[in-house]
């Protein structure tokens, strides 16, 4: 894979810090140089920022406003990821906001991005989401999403889930929306994600088979606290 | 060797989280400039308000309060009428002094207390993600105006500058930019009156600056300077208001 | 059944609203509700309803008066420091018998505090936060499906009882995603007609709604009728659950956020062999004491879980009348208490 920088936009709560934290980690294990930029100043919870430990241990760079902020709402879009950018040795990738209105921060750094080329726009599709049910809602949403950040998708990637109760036939039917937007859209459905409690050969097969994009399984990270596997 | 960006000596040694290109520490500085040359950081008291510039007491070096979203004029009387001899200022964006608290503003301009104010008009909520401010213009996408703010439901674009000189007790009045050298200057000239009336008990007295937020409005740093340049400029001029000295 | 989406809490608070018949809608941004006035200014615009971004909390709150007044269903919404400004405009809706429902999706006090998930506001939402002796029938969801469920509610009972309602929920609830099937709503059935509303005299003797009464015993008879109606509400509309009560030696009590982690610890403790059960309230006014007062009867020992300081204390003693030691874990600040905290805090009980 050439490209360089990968930004994850998609409709509000489709998945997109999940995934795009799961990518980072995809992408460190070939390459040496991985960063990771939050860019979400609407979401004050369920931030890349708050997982600092997960992406130090693997050797991910995350760029994101100073801790001592936290639990602040400024939207601080630090100066570092321009240069991130700019920086050649980097795979970087840009956890967006969700909606059109998620994307607007983009903005700040698109001509930088599109100077630069080999950059990625992927809509994170989840089809249990209100407004992106079906084909139509995808790409209504993509168009919104392309008509804000002025940046052409380039490929969808299918993340339908119900958290826990997530099945295969759900994981299904959500590719098979994905693919068909993906065909309207004349762009490729990249990945399909599949939870790990769900993850086996078998079913991998039978999806790789139905569609062109690859199994992407996800693992994971943000819970609510009473989720936290500290259990006793 | 001359040194081109000394850092004012009250500002502290804090480097500001604002994104990049935000004008927020333009104006800062601008403000503590003036604050160093009147030689009055020692009995100078800043506001701070709930927005972007929350933590505002972060990088001044002199006292500092915060104030409820809006309400920094109030707790500036507060502060003032009962210490005549310091130097009050509030430091407030457009959503917390044009929205919630138009009120206070008002009837702080129209009491003309002795009370200066820095207004950072940048049409937009910063802190909370890019809500709609009553500033921002007509057409301007934002999180609550996803369609574009139309003025038949989401009302008129606020002239506070203007709406303000028609208060009695204001003494200067003025606005300015902060997005090249030129205009940096004369709006320093114009803080720099606005802290000095306040020394010579002539009033109430605001510096408007029409400021970028890149993040947003969704345009990077050059984009923004032009687009408040476009649009914001128009619709809000530059210069002075009103003025006591030159009106009289 | 309706369809299942994945939602978040204050995006459900927003369609549940409208599936509630919600005419209009005013809010002012505050996170962590941001969401919730973002997707009502999309979705009101959409169906044709009224929305207004308001110039503040304190005006959110009195354009719902008005819209209540025309007997319209309304609602505002807003996090801590926005909820406080609404305190004067809510004991003005309850002193002039408006329904309207009033949303909290509280973060971290005193004062500007921060945008972490909190319970600080259960004194100010179950005394009547706003001057004068008046009530709110107060819901308490701990997940989306309960926000959703609640405002639909919220709505209905405060069109019932002609007075305000809220729906007290948390940062963590607003921003946590999870499944929801939104409800049918009642409608109007049972509902007594909005003859009071300010519609224009036309062909009736005209209406005021005013909360200022004046001479005589005009006052002392408003709030006898107050006195009667919020007595109804509490012989109607106690809301709880129980979980594992029957032979509890410790009772947890919690609502919200906080009931999350309790019910993960009494599962835990119960598969480890110890006899813990929880008792949650669904509304937190009217308050369910009499159930705390039969369980003080077989029950040793309560904890009461919540992230404040300790406020629905003060309740469950009331409840607990003495019967039982009453033992609180919580603090303010930004956390949400874990089940292993849990856990280990009802061990120490034993
Ligand atoms: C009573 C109350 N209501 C709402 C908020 C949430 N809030 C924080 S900052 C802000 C607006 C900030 O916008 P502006 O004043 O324009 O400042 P900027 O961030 O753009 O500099 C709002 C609504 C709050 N903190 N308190
Ligand atoms: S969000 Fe806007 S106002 Fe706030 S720091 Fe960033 S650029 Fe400045
Ligand atoms: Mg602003």
């Amino acid at each position: 894979m050439d490209k360089r920088i990968f930004i994850f936009s998609g409709y509000y709560g489709s998945g997109k810090t999940e995934v795009a934290s799961n990518f980072a980690l995809f992408l460190k294990k070939n390459h040496e140089h991985v960063a990771l930029a939050d860019m979400d100043v609407v979401n004050p919870y369920f931030r890349s920022r708050d997982k600092e430990i997960l992406f130090r241990e693997n050797g991910i760079k995350l760029i994101a406003p100073p801790s001592r902020v936290n639990s602040a709402d400024l939207p601080v879009i630090t100066a570092s990821i321009g240069g991130m950018i700019d920086q050649d040795d980097y795979k970087v990738v840009l956890d967006m906001g969700g909606d059109d209105v998620g994307t607007i921060p983009l903005g700040s750094l698109r001509k930088r991005i599109q100077e630069k080329g080999r950059f990625e726009v992927f809509i994170i599709v989840n089809v249990n989401r209100p407004f992106t049910r079906d084909t139509d809602g995808i790409i209504k949403m993509a168009k919104l999403i392309e008509k804000m950040s002025e940046l052409h998708p380039t490929a969808i990637i299918s993340n339908t889930h119900m958290k826990e109760l997530t099945d295969r036939e759900m994981i299904l039917r959500g590719a098979e929306y994905c693919s068909e937007a993906s065909l309207r859209l004349n762009i490729p459905l990249a990945y399909i994600t599949v939870p790990a409690f769900l993850d086996e050969p078998s079913f991998r097969e039978s999806l790789e088979s139905r569609f062109e994009g690859d199994v992407f399984p996800l693992e994971l990270f943000y819970h609510t606290p009473w989720e936290e596997k500290s259990t006793p | 060797m001359k040194t081109v960006y000394k850092k004012p000596e009250s500002m502290t040694s804090a480097t500001t989280i604002y994104c990049p290109g935000c004008h927020h520490g333009i104006a800062h500085r601008l403000v503590a400039e003036v604050i160093d040359e009147l030689g009055i950081a020692d009995r100078t008291i800043g506001i701070a308000p709930v927005g972007c510039a929350a933590l505002a007491y972060d990088y001044f070096n002199v006292d500092f309060s915060e104030a409820a979203h809006g309400r920094a004029p109030a707790v500036a009387t507060g502060l003032k009428l009962t210490q005549p001899d310091k130097i009050v200022f509030t430091y407030q964006g457009d959503g917390d002094l044009a929205s919630i608290g138009a009120a206070e503003i008002l009837h702080l301009a129209n009491r003309g207390f002795n009370i200066t104010t820095i207004f950072i008009n940048n049409a937009i909520y910063g802190m909370t993600g890019g809500q709609m401010a009553p500033t921002s213009l007509e057409g301007q996408k934002t999180a609550t105006t996803p369609f574009g703010r139309d003025l038949k439901i989401h009302g008129n674009p606020m002239k506070v500058s203007e709406i303000l000189t028609q208060t009695a007790g204001a003494a200067y009045i003025a606005r300015g930019a902060v997005y090249d050298p030129k205009h940096v200057m004369e709006t320093k000239k114009m803080v720099k009156k606005a802290f000095q009336n306040q020394m010579d008990g002539k009033g109430f007295s605001m510096v408007e600056i029409l400021s970028t937020c890149p993040t947003n409005w969704g345009l990077s740093p050059l984009d923004a300077v032009e687009w408040l340049k476009d649009n914001m400029e128009p619709f809000y001029p530059l210069g002075v208001k009103k003025d006591i000295d030159q009106d009289q | 059944m309706g369809e299942k989406f994945l939602m978040k809490g204050n995006e459900a608070l927003g369609e549940a609203a409208i599936i509630a018949g919600c005419e209009a809608y005013f809010g002012y941004p505050i996170t962590p509700q941001n969401e919730l006035t973002a997707y009502m200014s999309k979705r009101m615009l959409e169906e044709g309803r009224v929305f207004v971004q308001s110039e503040s909390e304190l005006a959110a709150v009195n354009m719902v008066f008005g819209a209540a007044g025309a007997g319209k269903r309304t609602m505002t919404s807003s996090s801590s420091p926005g909820v406080s400004l609404k305190q004067e405009g809510i004991s003005y809706l309850a002193g002039a018998r408006l329904p309207a429902v009033i949303v909290n999706v509280m973060r971290g006090g005193p004062g500007l505090g921060n945008i972490s998930p909190a319970q600080g506001d259960y004194y100010q939402a179950t005394r009547g936060g706003g001057n004068g002796d008046y009530r709110l029938i107060v819901f308490a969801p701990n997940s989306v499906q309960e926000m959703a469920d609640d405002v639909i509610d919220a709505f209905y009972l405060a069109d019932k009882y002609r007075m305000p309602s809220m729906v007290m929920a948390d940062g963590m609830l607003g921003q946590m995603m999870e499944p929801v099937v939104f409800k049918e709503p009642k409608g109007n059935k049972g509902l007594p007609p909005k003859d009071w509303a300010l519609t224009g005299a036309k062909g009736r003797p005209r209406n005021i709604v005013r909360s200022l009464m004046l001479g005589g015993t005009g006052l002392y008879e408003h709030n006898e009728v107050l006195r009667k109606i919020y007595a109804e509400v509490e012989a109607n509309e106690i809301r709880y659950e129980e979980l594992e009560t029957a032979d509890a030696d410790v009772t947890l009590v919690a609502y919200g956020s906080a009931s999350r982690a309790c019910i993960g610890a009494v599962r835990h403790l119960r598969a480890a062999g110890k006899k813990v059960g929880l008792i949650r309230p669904r509304l937190v006014w009217p308050y369910p004491y009499k159930v705390l007062e039969k369980q003080a009867e077989k029950s040793k020992k309560f904890l009461v879980v919540e992230m404040n300081l300790g406020q629905m204390l003060d309740d469950v003693r009331i409840g607990v009348a003495g019967k039982a030691p009453v033992e609180f874990y919580g603090y303010a600040g930004g956390w949400i208490p874990t089940v292993k905290e849990v856990v280990d805090r009802v061990n120490q009980m034993f």
